[in-house]
């Protein structure tokens, strides 16, 4: 699946772009000139191939067998896919040059990882295994595609996440196709020509070894893209606490934009009954716990986007005395109605109100404002320990745009080193 | 199928060298791809279809393939609007339309056919062995432009190859259906082209060897700047800066 | 010293018996040969046999009176032997016309001028110099050969291997070819064709290509 011009971020087509070069100065290492007319040869066939429309049920689809290209060319798969997307380019329009990048490491890193390690099992002596081995490395080319794409998609922004679970799941069918003729395939050239599948010389040992450092590298690549959208996955964020008075907090995506008029629904332990309230235009919420106990706040920000946070509500006892008015206004709320709902979680004068006259309580006075200010300073403490969190997410996405960099960086090196050696 | 028709033509951008168009479709996909205010967008979109509706192809066959570019396009329209988080214009039931989200969607419309429009009118009015010589001049890897255009130049003979393996096939009786044998039946067409593929390869190979290649690919064909070639220099030249300080303004 | 020599030859492919059993063949200086011998024969393989391309099970080859067993011991004669395709697609593979017939000069360490010189004297010698600039793939199919034939004959080879040459040709591409093969001192020619009685009278000898072994064939 091609991704279109102009809906991925910038990092994510960098990233992209750094890993092509760097699989292309690999895979062209492997191409030298005795057997650049075969490369080539093949990728026409492929690019043939994949004109060829297949049907599925009522719709059909085109072929892209990346799988099979990796079982056929292992990392010259590599620039086969590149030369294919360039000639759709150029001919066909799909797609351009800015996204050239990303669609070639979809579709090349799942097609050589899964084909270099079917390629450690084929053989002519077995020939149903090796086309079942062939065809589960189809079908896993085209979901790695799938997955790939879906999180170039995710990684691009929030508002792409459905369609990046939409695109995943139009993959499934596909696979199996793929699955099916590339596992044919492969038998096919096991019975008329062998070579061509790397079978009439055994593989010599040294060889396999490296073949499995290869494929172990592409699979940490992988890994590593894989990985930040475990961590995307909670895509709104709460935060509430108890202030001493009143129950306050925000509600914003990762992104850092806040939930806007979002649903917020409390319940508090040991009741049945639950409220339900909204986030202003900042994401802030404010209001009056009844009594203590332990609050549990969910935030429904449409689309599946869930956040939950559990605030324990606890009367200090030093306080009580300082605040007295406070504990009256909650009990006296508690008749009226379960909650209130306030415009300014913090009241200033309110903590003066109870300031005693004499001198002596003085000392008392400033240890309580003490412990206060601490208290009233938790909230912000808090919320800086929440925005380094949010903070290490967007590492992460620079992590692996880094990690592209510096492929693309040693594929550049390498790609130095080899004209040197001719 | 596979023919160059948007090659054919007399028009400026037709005549124009390679190279430098190859440099120029670069350049502005690349800033099309940074910019995101919604005038210079403007602006790089209008300045892409005048680019393209000077080179005088069938209006017809570009809007066939802008229409196959905005398939995905459209499929976006469906989803993101309601799907981006930001202050809500409508509720429809379960569904909340953002404005956030038709913002981006329009914001992604308009790069995606401008740097379409941009790449069919820069690179698809050069020949595929035209580019592949100007790639060589621009000192890409010798190996990947030597695939590039051995793939093209090969690709015209497999795809009859693969016409005459299907027209035979079907003259036979074969009709493509959802099931095993169909799946079979493709797969067993695709193996006996890539073994004639494979072979041909081989001969390929054999028959530059004979005449005594040694790795190193000589080239014929050199291109001179023109006239022509420094009005579209300069008109890329005006255009991104014009799109770059639109951008900055606003 | 014979040209060719080969010597108690066998090949087979992989899957599919001997194809060339203790075949024996020599090629003097002056000989005109016509290979002859039904489809599947094996005239091809044998091409590729004399030049090295395959590598057969057993017996040895000689070339230019030198025995050549590795890459390297082939890569010499293979400049002073032309060998024709059957399929021209498989030769032609550059941009346009001229760059392919130069392809073989140029590898010959010519300069660029002198490359294109003779290029465009070997065109203009099958009388197909109209076709300089264009596509090679774009070609008919006997317009191929001919380009196939020019970039073969532009390396000056002192031995010619034609397979199939005059297949697809109309007449007076023919007759172009032949008096190409008359006119040109070739030290020595083999011609693989299904219509020997168009070679009548340029050729000193025909051989018969059948199961796996060389015989006399009809004389034209
Ligand atoms: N790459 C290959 N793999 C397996 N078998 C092959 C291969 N190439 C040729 N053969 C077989 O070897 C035999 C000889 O082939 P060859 O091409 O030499 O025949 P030929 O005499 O040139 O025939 P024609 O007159 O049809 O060109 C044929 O039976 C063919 O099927
Ligand atoms: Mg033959």
């Amino acid at each position: 699946m091609h991704i279109s011009e102009g809906v991925l971020s910038i990092p994510v087509l960098a990233a992209g772009a750094a890993i092509t070069v760097a699989g292309l100065a690999i895979g062209i290492r492997k191409v030298p000139p005795r057997k650049l007319p075969k490369v080539a040869l093949l990728t026409a066939a492929f690019f043939v191939a994949s004109l060829v429309h297949v049907p599925i049920g009522p719709s059909n689809a085109h072929l892209v067998l990346n799988g099979l290209l990796g079982v056929l060319l292992g990392w010259a798969a590599f620039p086969a896919i590149f030369i294919g997307l360039v000639l759709q380019a150029v001919l066909f329009q799909f797609g351009g040059l800015t996204t050239l990048g990303v669609n070639t490491a979809n579709m090349a890193i799942p097609g050589v990882v899964f084909g270099l390690i079917a390629r450690r099992f084929l053989s002519l002596k077995m020939p149903t295994f090796s086309a079942i081995v062939a065809g589960l490395a189809g079908g896993m080319s085209i979901l790695g595609s799938g997955l790939l794409v879906a999180i170039s998609l995710g990684l691009s922004g929030d508002s792409f996440s459905l369609v990046s679970r939409l695109i995943f799941t139009a993959h499934l069918p596909i696979a199996l196709v793929e699955a099916f003729i590339t596992g044919f395939s492969i038998r096919f050239l096991l019975r008329v020509r062998p070579e061509m599948v790397g079978c009439t010389s055994p593989l010599r040992r040294e060889e396999s070894a490296k073949k499995t450092l290869n494929a172990a590298l592409v699979a940490l690549v992988a890994f590593l893209m894989i990985v930040p959208q475990g961590v995307q996955a909670h895509r709104v964020n709460l935060f509430a606490w108890f202030d001493g008075e009143n129950i306050v907090g925000r509600a914003y995506y990762s992104n850092g934009r806040p939930a806007i008029e979002a649903a917020l629904k409390v319940k508090k332990e040991g009741f049945r009954e639950s409220f339900r309230l909204k986030t202003d235009k900042e994401g802030r919420f404010s209001f009056t716990p009844k009594g203590p106990g332990n609050y549990e706040l969910v935030l429904e920000a449409g689309q599946g986007h869930m956040a939950k946070a559990y605030v324990q509500v606890k009367f200090n006892e030093t306080l009580k005395t300082g605040k007295g008015s406070n504990t009256t206004q909650g009990e006296a709320d508690a008749k009226g109605s379960f909650y209130e709902e306030k415009e300014r979680p913090f009241k200033k004068d309110s903590v003066i109100k109870g300031v005693p006259g004499s001198i002596k309580k003085c000392q008392d006075m400033e240890k309580t404002l003490d412990r206060l200010l601490i208290r009233r300073l938790e909230p912000i403490r808090r919320e800086l320990e929440a925005l380094a969190v949010s903070q290490n997410k967007v590492t992460l996405r620079d992590v692996i745009s880094g990690v592209g960099y510096i492929l693309g960086i040693v594929g550049i090196w390498a790609y130095l080193l080899s004209r040197r050696e001719k | 199928m596979t023919c160059e028709h948007m090659a054919q033509g007399k028009s400026l951008l037709h005549r124009a060298d390679p190279r430098v168009k190859i440099m120029v479709a670069i350049l502005l996909s690349l800033e099309v791809v940074f910019l995101s205010s919604l005038i210079s967008l403007f602006l790089a979109l209008v300045s892409a279809a005048f680019m393209l509706f000077s080179t005088r192809i069938d209006t017809r066959l570009l809007l066939k393939r802008l229409l196959v570019v905005n398939v995905f396009v459209v499929l976006l329209w469906l989803i993101i609007p309601f799907s981006t988080p930001g202050p809500a214009l409508f509720t429809l039931g379960p569904f909340t339309l953002t404005s956030t989200g038709l913002l981006l969607c329009l914001v992604i419309t308009l790069k995606c056919n401008a740097i379409v429009m941009f790449n069919m009118s820069l690179l698809s009015t050069s020949t595929v062995f035209a580019l592949a010589h100007a790639l060589d001049h621009l000192k890409v890897p010798s190996v990947l432009v030597q695939l590039f255009f051995f793939s093209w130049r090969y690709l015209h003979v497999l795809e009859e190859e693969y016409m005459r393996i299907k027209r035979a096939a079907v003259l036979r009786g074969f009709r493509p259906g959802t099931n095993l044998f169909t799946y079979r039946t493709y797969a067993n067409i695709l193996g006996t082209l890539f073994v004639r593929s494979y072979d041909r390869g081989q001969r390929v190979y054999w028959a530059m060897v004979c005449r005594g290649f040694d790795g190193t690919f000589w080239l014929l064909q050199h291109f001179r700047l023109r006239g022509t070639d420094f009005l579209l220099m300069s008109f890329t030249a005006l255009l991104s800066t014009s799109l770059l300080f639109i951008q900055w303004r606003s | 010293m014979s040209l060719i020599y080969l010597e108690n030859i066998s090949f087979g492919y992989p899957n599919c018996g001997l194809v060339l059993s203790n075949l024996d063949f020599k090629v003097e200086e002056g000989e005109k040969i016509a290979l002859l011998g039904g489809n599947g024969a094996g005239k091809t393989t044998l091409f590729y046999i004399i030049l090295g391309l395959l590598s057969p099970f057993s017996g040895e080859v000689e070339l230019f009176g030198k025995r050549c067993i590795t890459e390297k011991d082939f890569s010499g004669p293979r400049k002073r032997i032309g060998l024709l395709f059957q399929d021209p697609d498989d030769q032609l593979f550059s941009p346009s016309v001229i760059e392919d017939v130069s392809f073989g000069p140029l590898n010959l360490g010519m300069n660029r001028k002198k490359a294109l010189e003779i290029s465009r004297y070997w065109l203009d010698r099958l009388g197909i110099l109209h076709l300089e600039k264009r596509v090679p793939y774009e070609l008919s199919g006997g317009e191929k050969k001919l380009v196939a034939l020019a970039s073969v004959l532009s390396m000056g080879p002192d031995v010619l291997l034609l397979d199939e040459p005059m297949a697809g040709l109309e007449e007076r591409a023919v007759e172009r070819f032949l008096s190409v093969l008359k006119d040109e001192s070739f030290k020595a020619f083999v011609v693989i064709t299904h219509m020997p009685r168009l070679l009548e009278g340029e050729i000193t000898r025909a051989l018969f290509l059948e199961k796996g072994r060389l015989s006399p064939g009809p004389p034209c």
